[in-house]
């Protein structure tokens, strides 16, 4: 873990990676039902950076940084935070011929931006999925705001800005994952606020409890 | 709870409230209004026989997805245009045969944090979408010929 301020112990982190992974792992089986896609979820990794510095350990995962497309959506329960779902600009056509499957005909209209909308709608589930599975085993509940969706764009600091100030320190995790037998890939990030620790220490500690 | 009942009846949107065996619990007034359907007709009917046109794979996918991860689901009207087949009379007519609709999916779930029903929530969008179309139209089209301009034939070429 890098930037380590010791707001986890060895343990917690162990467990909060490994609880991701669980919840990764029950969130891809259940998407290949709901959305009747192939997923594929790398081993999470649990980062806790200064807000400041986010922008480059996103840097260092994704390549694509400065043209992406990029779905955005926050969540609020016990623990808050941002989650961002980037992928390759140009994957927006995939995901159009993957999961517009609607008898709905657009082709013949150049009035409606089809490829945003599809990737908002399949991007909310995916965020869901992921999120849900976490608290679901912490046994925290969660809501979501409607998701926030850009094509071609560059990913900027100030998205970061609004939930976080600079000093903060945010709890940063994040996987790379495919979709279809990799004919899309990508990366999710769920960013939390410094004031999240507390509250996922606790939901940590009350679930070894139950294990005891 | 009267003021619950209250503020659900007067409410400018559509709320359905169905449970996982996709029956209808709750079909407030804004429904009755423009799908014609009083509420007593409609609570305890599953959703598919009171409204076929929901069979579609956007609708079945939200649904799944709340059920499963009890998350929140959008439905934007520029993708779908409505859930609800609701026929347009009047002025906005001209522009859209049905009510354009925005709709969210909402889990609402009991003590345990299980998702026990779905609420469907829908807002009439024709207005903006009309707007929408509008502005996109003259941003597409040559306003003295009406034929589609140079950036439509630039986008075309990209795709």
């Amino acid at each position: 873990m890098s930037d380590n301020v010791n707001f986890f112990n060895d343990e917690e982190t162990d467990a909060l990676q490994e609880l991701m992974n669980i919840a990764f792992g029950q969130a891809a089986a259940e998407l290949a039902e709901v959305i009747d896609i192939s997923v594929t979820l790398s081993f999470p990794k649990l980062n806790i950076v200064k807000v400041s510095d986010l922008m480059n350990h996103i840097a260092d995962d994704v390549k694509y940084i400065n043209k992406c497309n990029l779905v955005e959506q926050r969540y609020k329960g016990d623990t808050g935070g941002v989650a961002y779902l980037i992928f390759p600009h140009g994957t927006e056509k995939e995901f159009v011929s993957m999961f517009h499957m609607d008898e709905e005909d657009n082709d013949h209209e150049v009035f409606i931006d089809v490829e945003r909308e599809v990737l908002s709608e399949v991007g909310n589930i995916l965020i869901g999925a992921c999120i849900s599975k976490i608290f679901d085993l912490l046994k925290t509940n969660v809501t979501y705001t409607p998701p926030h969706t850009m094509i071609g764009h560059k990913f900027e600091n100030h998205f970061l800005k609004g939930c976080f100030t600079g000093e903060d320190y945010a709890i940063m995790l994040n996987t790379g994952f495919s979709l279809s037998e990799k004919t899309i890939e990508g990366y999710l990030f769920l960013v939390n606020c410094q004031s999240s620790i507390e509250p996922l220490k606790k939901a940590l500690a009350d679930l070894f409890e139950s294990y005891e | 709870m009267k003021g619950y009942s209250q503020i659900l009846e007067s409410i400018n949107i559509g709320i359905v409230i169905i449970d996982k065996e996709f029956n209808i619990v709750e079909w407030n007034a804004w429904m009755a209004n423009y799908s014609e359907k009083r509420e007593d007709d409609v609570l305890g009917e599953n959703i598919y026989k009171v409204f076929p046109e929901l069979d579609r794979v956007c609708f079945n996918r939200g649904c799944k997805s709340v059920f499963s991860f009890g998350n929140l689901v959008f439905l934007s009207s520029k993708l779908h245009k409505f859930l609800f087949p609701f026929k347009l009379s009047g002025a906005y007519s001209a522009s859209f045969e049905y009510m354009q609709q925005s709709c969210y999916l909402i889990p609402i779930k009991d003590e345990n944090g299980e998702t026990t029903s779905l609420m469907i929530n829908v807002h009439d969008v024709t207005e903006n979408a009309i707007l929408e179309k509008h502005l996109k139209e003259l941003s597409y089209v040559d306003g003295l010929t009406g034929v589609y301009n140079r950036r439509t034939f630039e986008r075309r070429l990209v795709e």
